[in-house]
């Protein structure tokens, strides 16, 4: 995803004049071209990242559409309240794009971990999150987005989903009918679950967004069914969208997503996805022990 | 008539005793036309104070002569208009009430701002809202955000091959918050020549941290530093309209917090207290 994220944001900077990029220093090397080309519109801002979201948010004040781009924990936890009153307040449109997602820097431990990012920007009134399965989605997502008018949170992830799947924001898509249990997955868990669930009789839902302020609706007649939300970050943010439709439909619930708990393990992503049981293994056992209870 | 000699006032800031600065009488140091416009204008702020029951009083009297020589008196002498291609943006946004009786002498906004300050449907709050106040360039009141915003403003106009220049007020407390020093170092990275930076330096820093020689501090980072009278305005409106040719500006203003009313400079209590209806008319007697 990174490499599709240099080459689609090095076309929009190239071709509109009304882009900006703004590096936390982070994926400086990537960006050298266009950083060298386009000195006026692109900069390496450096290790500063509360200035950065505000400068970002001083060029949007202008018409000048920012890209904003760091690691995850240091952009929506370090620099939230410039997100929330320089953007959200202010009512102005900017693009951020992080990396390292929940833990994708395992060997780097908890200070680069950032599993609470799609709760946290949730809480921020008009905030769109895309939380891309697939390189192909991202490139989609930021292509149709960057020049929404609108607060967008572009979630890039190490580890993808072996196809993308045509989802469009906002939207759950069925990807498989089932009668035991609805089972809603977001963006690169679903590899996981095509890996291990595929073969049980659960309908299968995908999404890749969290609409700031759009409802969302599961496609489902739910009929007493069980819901299971399979999600890459702190269970919540989507069962918060979807609230109505589980209390209406009086549906049993079971989130699995990453614990509330510092992780202070290091190894592999798939090492720690063993740890905290979201492997395709465990939630394969988590799934079934839920469904026959 | 009262006499201060302010350098016995504040003490870790030696800066600040190169001014004998004498309060309730500036029409020593200024045009008595704009003292008389600028007691105006104290009264409106003291009336929308007592109409609302909220406000930082102090701090708009402290930054009052810096507004009015940057709206009122700089377009007479420069080609500098808030109207055009120029920017301010008030980074200390509680002093929101120095702004509205300035945009209001600069006719930008109307009168209403006094008799609605803080009603539920008002478009004046206690600090500024860009998408409700003409001329509001940036909607301040948590601190530290203004300049960072004004940098990026600065880097958009640079896109647009226009002269413009860009003013950004804070205020010395407002020197503790990070993202100020990051933004003064990427100001001078980026020679950011368009840039004033004004520091409202009324010893509100010194209740919490001595900053030492701001001048020094400044000078470190890359900018063309004055050391000012704050209430001045020929002082201001000359650093005003004078800057480097390849480095950003910063302007110290030295103020005094609550000009113009004795009771209330320097004194602590007043920072966010509204007066009594007794307060308010010995204070207005004494401005009229």
């Amino acid at each position: 995803m990174r490499k599709t994220f240099t080459s689609t944001t090095a076309n929009i900077i190239t071709e509109n004049k009304n882009s900006a990029l703004l590096l936390g220093d982070i994926g400086v090397y990537g960006f050298r071209d266009i950083l060298s080309a386009y000195p006026e519109r692109a900069f390496n801002i450096g290790i500063l990242e509360q200035s950065m979201v505000s400068i970002a948010a001083g060029l949007a004040s202008e018409g000048i559409i920012p890209i904003i781009h760091t690691i995850a924990p240091f952009i929506v936890e370090r620099a939230l309240e410039q997100i929330k009153v320089d953007f959200g307040y202010q009512k102005l449109p900017g693009n951020f794009v992080s990396v390292g997602a929940s833990f994708d820097y395992a060997k780097l431990g908890c200070t680069h971990h950032c599993p609470g990012d799609v709760n946290i920007l949730s809480n921020i009134p008009g905030v769109n999150i895309f939380i891309p399965g697939h390189s192909k989605e991202f490139e989609n997502q930021l292509i149709n987005n960057w020049n929404s008018g609108k607060v967008n949170y572009y979630r890039l992830s190490e580890n993808q989903n072996s196809e993308a799947i045509d989802v469009k924001f906002g939207e759950i898509r069925k990807l498989k009918n089932g009668d035991k249990a609805v089972l809603i997955v977001v963006g690169p868990f679903l590899k996981e679950v095509l890996e291990s669930l595929t073969d049980l009789d659960i309908e299968i839902h995908y999404c890749n967004s969290i609409t700031g302020s759009l409802s969302m609706r599961v496609q489902s007649e739910f009929s007493g069914k069980k819901v299971i939300i399979y999600e890459p970050y702190y269970s919540g943010a989507l069962l918060f969208k979807i609230i109505e439709q589980i209390t209406a439909n009086a549906c049993e619930v079971m989130q699995m997503g990453v614990p509330r708990e510092f992780i202070e393990k290091y190894g592999t992503y798939q090492e720690q996805l063993e740890y905290l049981k979201l492997d395709s293994n465990s939630i394969r056992n988590r799934v079934e022990k839920f469904i026959s209870q | 008539m009262k006499t201060r000699i302010y350098s016995m006032k504040h003490g870790p800031r030696s800066e600040k005793s190169i001014f004998l600065t004498y309060s309730n009488v500036p029409m020593n140091k200024n045009n008595v036309v704009d003292f008389q416009r600028l007691q105006a204008l104290r009264v409106k702020i003291l009336k929308a104070c007592s109409h609302s029951n909220e406000g930082h009083i102090p701090s708009a009297f402290s930054i009052l002569d810096i507004l009015y020589s940057l709206y009122i008196l700089l377009p007479k002498t420069s080609n500098i208009n808030f109207t055009k291609n120029d920017i301010f943006v008030l980074s200390k946004g509680h002093a929101a009430l120095a702004l509205y009786a300035i945009l209001e002498e600069a006719k930008i906004i109307g009168p209403e701002w006094v008799d609605t300050f803080g009603d539920f449907e008002s478009n004046f709050g206690g600090h500024p809202d860009m998408n409700k106040i003409p001329g509001v360039k940036a909607s301040t009141g948590s601190l530290g955000h203004g300049l960072p915003i004004t940098l990026g403003k600065i880097l958009a106009k640079r896109t647009q091959n226009i002269e413009f220049r860009a003013y950004c007020l804070i205020g010395d407390g407002e020197l503790n918050e990070g993202s100020i020093w990051e933004s003064l170092m990427l100001a001078s990275h980026h020679s950011m020549k368009e840039l004033t930076v004004i520091i409202d330096s009324n010893a509100s820093g010194d209740r919490a941290l001595n900053l030492g020689s701001l001048e020094s501090k400044f000078d470190s980072l890359g900018f063309d530093t004055k050391n000012i009278d704050g209430h001045s305005h020929k002082d201001l409106v000359s650093n005003f309209a004078n800057f480097h040719d390849n480095k950003p500006t910063a302007i110290i203003a030295q103020t005094i917090k609550g000009y113009g009313i004795s009771e209330m400079e320097n004194n602590p209590a007043w920072h966010h207290a509204v007066p009594t209806q007794e307060q308010l008319r010995t204070f207005l007697k004494d401005l009229i």
